[in-house]
């Protein structure tokens, strides 16, 4: 089959440069709408999986699994532990065991102000940088135990809906009426401790009025999750369930999926929207060029291949618009940060979603030619030849 | 231009699609290979004869047993696999029990619930009272590396006779029977 030359196909784009821009905004706005999408469910997805480790296991409150803020152990879980179950990492004889308090509290700018907004607390001691490795201070020091001082992660802020330097070093917040002192940032990226505020165990404890744990998070060297949870089965007077910390987090991916298909949803009707409006255009170009097909046909041109270079002019108009609408993507969109119930996370503008975006960008192209393209063919060559 | 042309034309876009998707975004949460490996149990099979032909009479309740069993005591209690959602340690031979005369809401008629072994609409201390442990141990008394769900005809809600060795006993809730026989009254 003879083809039409390539650059036929580009030369015409530029026949009616006001149309081409209509087509490559109307293939932008698209693909900034998908691109949007994936980010959004890919950020999310990213952040609650990544802030499993797969070698952690938690030990949670029976009953509690789907939600450790709930969840009350006793605090002699992490003593029994350690001196229970072999094969837990260990540094310079300190074994990977976290005792944790997790609590969503309101926090409020100034004494006298009602808290405005809640953010997720963790209660730990100097073992959890051990058992969560994701995470590291960037800016400032650690609080010192026994003194009302936080550190509060990058997303803190967009978490509370406060301008970052409100939570800057040296700055105080206020909880349940109790001045607490901002001394050091901390970041861990794609997870949901990048939004939390943490603090010394015990006077976590000591602010929510309760002695026990939340949960115990520890890191298995050569252990296995079986002895983790045979503990658990064994000592029913603790009331433990065992979990390996990815499959908590699983739970809350499966958690939030119906929100993540809701975003897709929303965003292919709005799509569609705008591949109707470019099936238009599509016609509108294609049909003032009836003359010029049956011209093509007459001196050999299959219909195929006048098909073939409509799809390549379509397809080219369409990938420049993903194009740029993947950049104003990289420029505005990878890295924004939203507020969820669990706290904050980043949008994610990785290899999938991008791959998505152009993916979306090229199959707009492909959709938007082909009808008008066999529409404006079906005409038999000599009607076309006298087309006005 | 012919075919030939326009297919090194395409072929060149994917190419170079290929490099740039490659090069960015590189996805960090690759951690499969580190993942908490459990040790294969494939060729740790269940004592011969711990499967009993004949039901064995006089048992003794849960809650009677927590109250007076001693480390050492032989012990043969008439439970229902149960008590959690997953009743089975994976990769150990333990499994958790709820006594069999307790009755478990779930069970109704009409309810739906899909795990009705977990008796999560019994009162948690009404159920702690009647839960134990069963496990069945090597001569070094540790439990096998064999998942008893798979590698026998136990499944939860299974009701069983269950004689053994009372375990140790750190304190009143604790009790953990190693068993060293088990007749299947009925299974699901």
């Amino acid at each position: 089959m003879r083809l039409l030359p390539f650059d036929y196909a580009i030369r015409n784009l530029g026949r009616s440069p006001l149309r081409l821009a209509m087509s490559v905004a109307g293939s932008l706005l698209v693909v900034v709408l998908v691109i949007t999408a994936a980010a959004f469910v890919r950020g999310l997805e990213r952040s609650l999986m990544g802030s499993g480790s797969t070698r952690n296991v938690m030990l949670l409150g029976a009953g509690s699994e789907e939600s450790v803020e709930r969840s009350e152990i006793s605090a002699s879980v992490p003593g029994q532990a350690a001196a229970t179950i072999a094969g837990i990492q260990e540094k310079m004889k300190t074994p990977f065991i976290s005792p944790e308090v997790h609590a969503a509290l309101a926090v409020s700018t100034s004494e006298n102000k009602t808290a405005n907004a809640q953010a997720m607390f963790r209660g730990v001691r100097p073992e959890a940088f051990l058992v969560h490795p994701q995470v590291r201070i960037v800016e400032g020091r650690m609080f010192h135990p026994g003194k009302d001082e936080l550190i509060v992660g990058q997303l803190a802020a967009t978490r509370l809906d406060l301008p970052r330097k409100r939570l800057g070093i040296g700055k105080d917040i206020w909880v349940d009426g109790r001045r607490w002192m901002i001394v050091g940032h901390f970041t861990a990226p794609h997870t949901v401790m990048n939004a939390e505020i943490w603090c010394s165990l015990t006077n976590l404890q000591i602010m929510t009025r309760r002695d026990s744990l939340s949960c115990v998070v520890m890191t298995l060297g050569q252990g296995e999750f079986a002895d983790v949870d045979a503990f658990a089965s064994k000592r029913l007077d603790l009331e433990l369930i065992a979990m390996r910390e990815t499959d908590y987090y699983r739970k809350l991916v499966d958690f939030y999926q119906p929100v993540g298909k809701l975003v897709w949803v929303t965003a292919m009707l709005v799509a569609l929207g705008g591949i109707f409006g470019g099936l238009n255009t599509m016609y509108a170009a294609f049909a003032s060029r009836i003359r010029e097909i049956g011209m093509l046909q007459s001196i050999g041109f299959s219909r195929m291949a006048i098909v073939v270079s409509f799809v390549e002019e379509s397809v080219v108009a369409a990938s420049a618009g993903s194009v740029v609408a993947l950049l104003v993507c990289m420029v505005w969109l990878d890295g924004l940060a939203l507020r969820f119930s669990m706290g904050a996370f980043g949008m994610v503008l990785d290899a999938p979603t991008i791959a998505i975006g152009l993916a979306a960008g090229v199959l707009l192209g492909l959709i938007g030619s082909l009808p008008p393209a066999a529409r404006c063919l079906r005409m038999p060559i000599a009607e076309s030849l006298k087309a006005t | 231009m012919n075919y030939v042309q326009h297919m090194k034309i395409a072929v060149t876009l994917m190419i170079a699609s290929s490099l740039i998707l490659g090069s960015c975004g590189q996805d960090s949460s690759s951690d499969v290979a580190d993942s908490i490996s459990d040790s294969k149990s494939a060729t740790v099979s269940l004592p011969d004869g711990i499967f009993l032909n004949k039901a064995p009479e006089d048992t003794t309740p849960i809650p009677d047993l927590k109250m007076t069993a001693k480390e050492g005591d032989e012990v043969l209690i008439h439970v229902v696999i149960g008590g959690r959602v997953r009743p089975f340690v994976d990769n150990r031979s333990i499994m958790m029990v709820v006594q069999a005369t307790m009755s478990n809401p779930c069970n109704i008629s009409g309810d739906h619930c899909k795990t009705p072994w977990d008796y999560c609409c019994t009162p948690t201390q009404t159920l702690t009272n009647n839960l134990a442990t069963v496990q069945i141990i090597d001569a070094q008394g540790q439990p096998l590396k064999v998942n008893l769900e798979t590698a026998s005809p136990l499944k939860p809600m299974s009701t069983l006779r269950v004689q053994g060795i009372v375990g140790p006993r750190p304190d009143k809730q604790t009790l953990v029977v190693n068993a060293t026989g088990i007749y299947i009254e009925n299974a699901p």
